[in-house]
């Protein structure tokens, strides 16, 4: 179902860097949120390595959409840094795919993927027809995005993933709303991406078998 | 963990030393504030009619100086701000949170006391003087920053979001100054501002300046006490979060 | 990692796209079209039908109201994007916000601003505008726009995510536009006293405000909507 031609392709980069030993790494090191007044936690710690996926659990409030925004500096972060690689503006180094998605009503899912790589600059442009395959959105292609299902609406959200190849991947409960093929095609994305060498952090209340380290955020 | 938030949260120092000088000056400053005024009531109240104006010159003692205030309260919510801003301390925000309804009310008092004082003279109580319409303008500059305050929730977002609207204004002022006193010429041509201040000798002169000291005294005194306001206010909310 | 250079110019065309078409698609056009033309519905009710009167009040009438839409205009600017993670999605473009501010904003120009400009002579002719008067209104309604829309996206972009964002976006930006509207009508009403003459010093001033809110306005826009950021 998906193209895995793409991530070997597109993500050369990534895998260059993790087979010539300067591998990728993103590191937090005692980070703190503060919302308001409430702490919301403290002194975190972690790093995801190349081809690593990092499952976020916790409790309502705990922090765990805080701490991707915080990854890709929409948050700041009241103590402590994040860096990948040394690099601390992790912006241009991330996708991040959070509750709300973004997406505009007006626009039909072929606009929405057209717009969306040439907004992110991707060099290999992938078809939009080929990336609507893969998402399964080949039949709703020209109709608005306002009519589309919640399950639909959330498989074209994750086509931004797919927009231009970078490293980071933050996905905040990604697997809301979809049925057993798109948690699948989630499953298939995140294991693509980590398989070139990128590295997902995801906030998730399920299980998630695929992820290899997994973090908890007790409130 | 009340400890360790004082440490993290960004808008949140605990101001210990601000604190301990603001208990001593307080009174002090109050009591200097109030002394001050009374004795330039006292100076207003001798000075001699005016042969145009009569008695109502003496309106001109509070006008003048409250539009003083108004100005200069503007500029300590920017340099609060911009201070807050650069040196990464909360007690700027607070600051300039605190003067905005002061400058607020000495803005509004200019403007009142100048209809006060145009109805005699102009026979109508608002007139489209250049003067009154850019405090008018400021007194909506204010009361923007305020609903600004008002609006967000958060600390730290409306903290951030008022002192963008704080620099935003203070570039605004002068502009607003130098347009409306354009337009005022294009309306009125070759009259005198009828608003100018009578000739200042030394009779009004003296008790003038003691009124300007006694207003900005004032702002002091009732600035500082609303800071130790919102200080507490703010310690407050951070003891009842955590627990 | 990307260490290729990005091209920031094909980047903002097609933001510029996108929002032109959303904006178009939004159906944001047509409510601001009718405000102005019930605004201009009403000042015959309020002032009486004279057409003398009308046509002496005019000109300084369409600065209003041309105001008075971008203000009614603004209120979804970034609303919109703040609501829908737009907002999130432009701060991770390869791009810096300034410059996605200026696409959008330019987008609202377009699609909102410059079809209201045109409607401006038949809003004219409505309130029995002096034909000599209608390229002058224009000229000065051209020259003072991007100051009104800069200006005015900034307190859209403080106003961003608050309760009644609207009406504090108006208190907000209404002593940003003194300026504009005293050097907009004030230099329009000269060049209208002396014809044939446009007023070289007032135009000016307009074109310099106009100027300035490009360079500074986008800046603090962005640093507004960072601050908005939750």
């Amino acid at each position: 179902m998906v193209n895995t031609e793409y991530f070997s392709g597109a993500y050369a980069d990534f895998s260059r860097a993790a087979m010539s030993g300067d591998a990728l790494c993103l590191r937090a090191d005692n980070l703190a949120c503060v919302r308001g007044l409430r702490v919301v936690f403290a002194d975190l710690n972690f790093a995801v390595a190349a081809g690593g996926i990092l499952h976020v659990s916790g409790a309502n409030g705990a922090g765990k959409t805080s701490l991707l925004r915080m990854i890709c500096g929409l948050l700041a972060p009241a103590a402590g840094h994040i860096s990948l690689s040394g690099n601390t503006a992790l912006a241009r180094q991330s996708h991040y795919l959070g509750h709300a998605d973004g997406l505009k009503n007006t626009l039909t899912p072929r606009e929405t993927m057209i717009y969306e790589s040439r907004l992110m600059a991707a060099h290999e442009a992938c078809a939009p027809e080929d990336l609507l395959a893969h998402i399964g959105l080949a039949k709703q292609a020209d109709q608005r995005v306002g009519t589309l299902s919640a399950g639909q609406r959330r498989r074209l959200a994750l086509s931004r993933l797919l927009a231009a190849p970078r490293p980071i991947w933050l996905m905040d409960e990604p697997y809301t709303a979809l049925d057993t093929a798109g948690r699948d095609l989630v499953d298939t994305l995140m294991r693509c991406h980590a398989e070139a060498g990128g590295m997902v952090v995801l906030a998730a209340h399920e299980a998630v078998p695929l992820a290899d380290a997994q973090l908890v955020l007790d409130a | 963990m009340l400890e360790r938030l004082e440490n993290l949260s960004a808008l949140y120092a605990n101001p210990r030393r601000f604190m301990n000088l603001a208990a001593r000056v307080h009174t002090p400053l109050w009591l200097v504030a109030v002394g001050v005024l009374a004795f330039g009531l006292f100076m207003v109240s001798g000075v001699p009619d005016d042969y145009q104006q009569g008695a109502t010159v003496r309106i001109m003692f509070v006008h003048v100086p409250a539009a003083w205030m108004a100005l200069f309260a503007y500029s300590f919510i920017f340099f609060a701000s911009l201070l807050a801003a650069v040196l990464r301390h909360p007690l700027g925000y607070l600051a300039a949170r605190a003067a905005a309804p002061v400058g607020a009310v000495f803005t509004l008092v200019a403007l009142v006391t100048g209809a006060l004082w145009g109805q005699p003279m102009w026979g109508t109580w608002w007139v489209w003087d250049a003067r009154l319409t850019s405090v008018l303008v400021l007194l909506f500059i204010y009361l923007g920053y305020i609903a600004l305050w008002e609006a967000i929730d958060d600390y730290g977002r409306a903290a951030r979001a008022t002192s963008i609207l704080a620099f935003v204004g203070f570039v605004n002022v002068p502009i607003v100054k130098f347009s409306v006193d354009w337009w005022n010429t294009l309306h009125q041509p070759a009259s005198v501002s009828r608003f100018a201040r009578p000739a200042l000798h030394a009779d009004f002169l003296y008790p003038l300046l003691v009124m300007g000291v006694a207003f900005l005294l004032l702002f002091l005194a009732i600035t500082l006490t609303r800071l130790q306001m919102e200080v507490l206010r703010q310690r407050l909310r951070v003891r009842q979060s955590a627990g | 990692m990307t260490g290729r250079p990005i091209a920031m110019w094909p980047i903002l065309r097609a933001l510029f796209a996108r929002e032109l078409r959303l904006v178009l698609r939004g159906g944001h056009l047509l409510p601001v079209l009718a405000f102005v033309f019930i605004c201009v519905m009403l000042m015959p009710f309020g002032l009486g039908p004279e057409l003398s009167l009308l046509q002496r009040l005019a000109p300084g009438l369409l600065w209003v109201i041309m105001l008075m839409a971008v203000l009614l205009s603004l209120d979804r600017m970034f609303q919109a994007d703040f609501e829908d993670g737009g907002l999130d999605q432009l701060l991770l473009l390869p791009i810096a916000l300034e410059g996605a501010v200026i696409a959008k904003i330019c987008a609202h120009f377009v699609g909102i601003l410059l079809p209201v400009l045109a409607a401006i002579p038949l809003a004219g002719l409505l309130l029995n505008i002096h034909p000599d008067a209608v390229l002058p209104v224009l000229a000065t309604l051209l020259a003072g726009a991007p100051a009104l829309v800069m200006l005015g996206a900034i307190g859209a972009a403080l106003a961003v995510g608050v309760r009644r964002a609207g009406l504090l976006t108006v208190l907000i930006v209404t002593p940003l536009y003194v300026p504009v509207l005293v050097f907009g009508a004030g230099g329009l009403a000269r060049a209208l006293a002396a014809p044939g003459m446009l007023d070289v010093g007032a135009l000016g001033v307009l074109g310099l405000i106009s100027m300035a809110s490009l360079f500074l306005a986008p800046p603090a826009i962005a640093a507004a909507l960072r601050a908005g950021l939750r």
